[in-house]
């Protein structure tokens, strides 16, 4: 059949995958965070920040380029021999699942300040990750179809609400710029980095891509886009609010929405609409993420269906999910959970591929 | 165990009956079908004798199905008057009697050979005559069916203001005709099959040859012969044996009454599946924005018709979501209305004694009663009763205080908006999703709305219609970008210039408007000059 179930996403697709992973929880407090960080300055953190993500992105397309069709674990195997594979891709395993675990936990926090909050978190955590196990069962084609039908509307509903929420800017509220010391912004950039993480389910979905000659262009543009659109958004945010205000608000984008005041219109409050949408963003970071999980899960125990293996991480994910108590919690043991985890599946692990490719790829020609 | 075995156990087969060679004699072969059809008494068996002193001969074929002029005009009075009258006799022909008849006297437009009785009988059955001859261990079949069909009529379910008024009938062959008419082109193939044990209905494939897509046709192909059923009555049940996924909700072939939008779908690369005793074509394979579309887009202009097909996306999505968001923003969000709406809201609902759940569920079944109940009565009473029941019991309902007045709105406009979807089988099963999401409403607001939404969406990006992704082409909007054209918007005729997805790549232009591909306007001037 032209087009059977092979599990192939096409490059587009898998653009539209890591943009949809990058963009979700980290949206909500961005404006705050990158004020904490460097001020009014931000943007030129974010700039940098993601500079650098395409930097260590172009690698990861890279190790895909080079080795077409491959999953993440033969590419282990290959460059790293055996036993190290299995160590790095239970690590990545880690990365995955308790990034998804977190991304649940904060999804169903915020779900039950805006949307219900008489609602036990549980039934959250549960719904959603039922929902995300049906995604995940149907497989990586499934998933690249429906990032691609989201992504269209979804730029389209939150442009729309962005230049309505221009209304109220004030465009001095950017100002200062170039005040930040160079070495504090210098400082942000990890955090910056951070922001962007998402890019790397490229390393584990790469071996579906159809077209794997093409694979370094998606980051780099996944990036861009996503660095267009925190632009926009922290931009926006700070003119409509300003700094003062921004700092205080826990999620100050749900602030910038609550300023807007649809003349006539028929929806009074904007913020559970913002929600709605934003619920689809965060669905679609946290899928990839179980995906990517569950498939290096099936990889190491030999399965072929995703259908039992996407069950298997479920009790961890839910475990994570419920171990914080209070917000501040969350976000503190996230940080420390991708301080420790991230650097390594983002950046060292590739890094060690990439010098692994890199040096046999010397020997080879030396031999011929 | 022998409950659940009844319910999901395997049938048994069925015996298939042997194959019987026809003889040379005319009394053993009469005495084979007769064993046949014994009890069949619309079976006509009219012996007689060719021509002056010639041999025994029969004809025979089913009353009502065979053209009973056709048979005493251009067989028997041929084979029994003609015959006698003219040279060669009998006896100098006596050898190649059978070739002689074939070729010289039976003036019938179409005759053939059946191989074996078995066959013969399919044959008869079917509206044609067979004629036997003695001392020959063939079967002549002459086509002489002719029954009583109904004309050609305007199709009941897909009509159009402006457009052909001519829609399929029962009889198969007039619709390949009406299909043929529009497509005089040699590429144009047709190929029969047979489907159904007993039934042995006539299911014809339609392509054009060059244009469609292989793979579709080959699938088509292997899915109808791997059908072992009984009996097929309507495409409908063919359209089940065939499709890819039979416990989705959603569609995955197109039927259609109109010939105008079979032959569209054929120049398009796509596979028109005719069945007989039906007017409902089945077209393959299907996409969810292939459903969304009327034939009239075509024939209107574009502008209206593009805004039109925008009004049906948004009419979808009312159908889909209008009860559910009623119900999840009055239980759950009320502060997300204007708050003088939501005060007026609260003060008609002050009465209702149920939650929202219940007052709208009360409203959709009633409204899904009347839906059901206007169906089955004669259209003149069928109008009246959609009167009374959605004015009077929609009025009622809120004087009595069961509903608020809002809820009825809400109601009225989902079930008017769910008329708007053009195929009637997305339709039901939009109604029939809509309960889902009013349950996951009721359960958790807003968020299970979008949760909903969700599995709904990816259940779509999974379906996959004879191996064509059902969501095409917006899952693929970036390699398929000429495949929008004819989507949500519908382009000038100018600018479709390309086929759909089903096409072959080299076989994708269909268009060429004749024109300078970049025209510099100083150019034409110099021209000009």
């Amino acid at each position: 059949m032209m087009y059977s179930n092979n599990d192939k996403i096409s490059i587009p697709q898998m653009v539209n995958i890591s943009i949809l992973t990058m963009i979700g929880i980290g949206v909500l407090t961005l404006p705050r965070r990158l004020l904490e960080e460097a001020g009014t300055d931000g943007w030129l953190v974010l700039i940098l920040g993601g500079l650098v993500g395409i930097v260590v992105s172009l690698t990861h397309g890279y190790i895909v380029k080079s080795f077409p069709g491959k999953s993440f674990f033969q590419i282990l195997s290959l460059t790293l021999t055996r036993p190290i594979a299995y160590i790095v891709a239970i690590y990545t395993i880690v990365y995955f699942i308790g990034m998804t675990g977190y991304v649940v936990r904060l999804f169903a926090m915020i779900i039950r300040e805006f949307l219900l909050p008489r609602t036990p978190p549980q039934l959250v955590i549960f719904s959603v990750l039922f929902v995300s196990l049906y995604l995940v069962r149907e497989g990586i084609e499934v998933l690249g179809r429906m990032a691609e039908v989201i992504i269209v509307p979804l730029t389209v509903v939150i442009l729309a609400l962005f230049i309505i929420s221009w209304g109220n800017a004030e465009v001095s509220n950017l100002l200062p710029v170039f005040q930040t010391p160079f070495v504090e912004i210098i400082k942000a950039v990890p955090f910056a980095l951070f922001s962007f993480l998402g890019f790397e389910v490229l390393l584990i979905f790469g071996g579906f891509v159809d077209e794997p000659v093409k694979s370094m262009k998606v980051g780099p543009i996944a990036i861009f886009i996503v660095l267009l659109a925190y632009l926009i958004l922290n931009a926006s945010t700070l003119a409509t609010l300003g700094a003062q205000q921004t700092e205080n608000l826990i999620w100050p984008l749900v602030g910038t929405f609550d300023t807007i005041d649809f003349p006539g219109a028929f929806i009074e409050n904007v913020e559970v609409f913002i929600m709605g949408v934003w619920i689809i963003t965060v669905f679609m970071t946290m899928v990839p993420l179980h995906l990517a999980g569950t498939m290096l899960i099936m990889e190491l125990a030999g399965g072929k269906e995703y259908n039992y293996y996407a069950l298997l991480p479920l009790p961890f994910i839910t475990l994570l999910s419920i171990w914080d108590d209070s917000i501040a919690d969350v976000y503190e043991n996230l940080g420390s959970f991708s301080d420790y985890t991230a650097y390594g599946v983002v950046i060292l692990i590739p890094l060690g591929i990439f010098i692994s490719t890199v040096m046999k790829r010397r020997k080879k020609d030396k031999a011929a | 165990m022998g409950f659940w075995q009844k319910l999901f156990g395997k049938k048994k087969k069925i015996t298939k009956q042997e194959d019987i060679p026809p003889t040379k004699s005319i009394d053993k072969n009469l005495e084979i079908i007769k064993e046949f059809f014994k009890d069949c008494e619309d079976i006509v068996y009219r012996e007689f004798t060719i021509g002056e002193g010639g041999c025994k001969a029969a004809v025979i074929w089913t009353d009502g199905l065979a053209d009973r002029d056709l048979l005493n005009e251009f067989i028997l009075e041929p084979l029994m008057m003609d015959a006698r009258k003219v040279q060669p006799g009998y006896k100098e022909i006596k050898n190649n009697l059978v070739k002689f008849v074939e070729e010289k006297t039976l003036v019938t437009a179409d005759i053939g050979e059946a191989e074996t009785i078995n066959d013969a009988i399919t044959q008869i059955l079917s509206g044609e005559s067979a004629l036997l001859i003695d001392g020959s261990d063939k079967i002549i079949v002459i086509d002489s069916r002719g029954w009583q069909s109904r004309g050609i009529s305007e199709p009941e379910t897909e009509a159009v203001v402006r457009g052909p008024r001519d829609g399929f009938t029962e009889t198969m062959r007039f619709n390949t005709a009406q299909v043929r008419r529009r497509i005089r082109d040699p590429r144009l193939k047709l190929k029969h099959h047979q489907v159904g044990e007993r039934s042995k209905t006539d299911v014809a494939v339609m392509y054009v040859d060059d244009i469609v897509n292989k793979n579709v046709l080959k699938e088509v192909e292997e899915r109808l012969n791997k059908i072992d059923i009984d009996m097929i009555i309507d495409s409908g049940q063919l359209e089940e044996l065939i499709e890819d996924e039979w416990q989705s909700l959603f569609p995955q072939v197109q039927n259609t009454e109109r010939p105008d939008t079979v032959a569209s779908a054929l120049y398009h690369g796509r596979v028109a599946i005719l069945v007989d005793n039906t007017p409902f074509v089945l077209i393959v394979p299907t996409t969810f924005n292939m459903l969304m579309q009327s034939a009239e887009d075509y024939y209107e202009r574009w502008d209206i018709a593009t805004i039109i097909r925008i009004l049906r996306y948004f009419c979808i999505v009312i159908a889909i979501t209008a009860p559910a968001l009623y119900v999840g923003i009055t239980s759950f969000h009320p502060q997300m209305i204007p708050t003088d709406l939501a005060l007026a809201l609260a003060a008609t609902r002050r009465g209702v004694p149920f939650p929202a759940v219940v007052e709208a569920l009360i409203m959709e079944v009633t409204i899904e009663i009347l839906r059901e109940a206007s169906i089955r009565l004669p259209g003149s009473i069928g109008s009246t009763i959609g009167i009374v029941g959605g004015l009077v019991i929609g009025q009622a309902a809120v004087e009595a205080g069961i509903v608020g007045p809002l809820m009825v709105i809400v109601v009225a406009i989902t079930a008017i908006a769910s008329f708007a979807i053009p195929s009637y089988n997305l339709a039901i099963a939009v109604r029939l999703i809509r309960f889902g999401l009013l349950f996951s409403a009721a359960a958790f607001g807003l968020y299970g709305i979008m949760l909903a939404i969700l599995v709904i969406l990816i259940h779509l990006c999974s379906l996959k219609s004879f191996g064509m992704p059902y969501l095409s082409p917006f899952i693929t909007f970036v390699q398929d970008s000429s495949d929008l054209k004819d989507t949500v918007v519908r382009v000038p005729h100018l600018a479709m210039n390309k086929r759909d997805i089903n096409a072959p790549k080299k076989e994708k232009g269909r268009l060429d408007d004749h024109q300078e591909e970049d025209f510099d306007i100083e150019d034409n001037i110099d021209e000009k000059k």
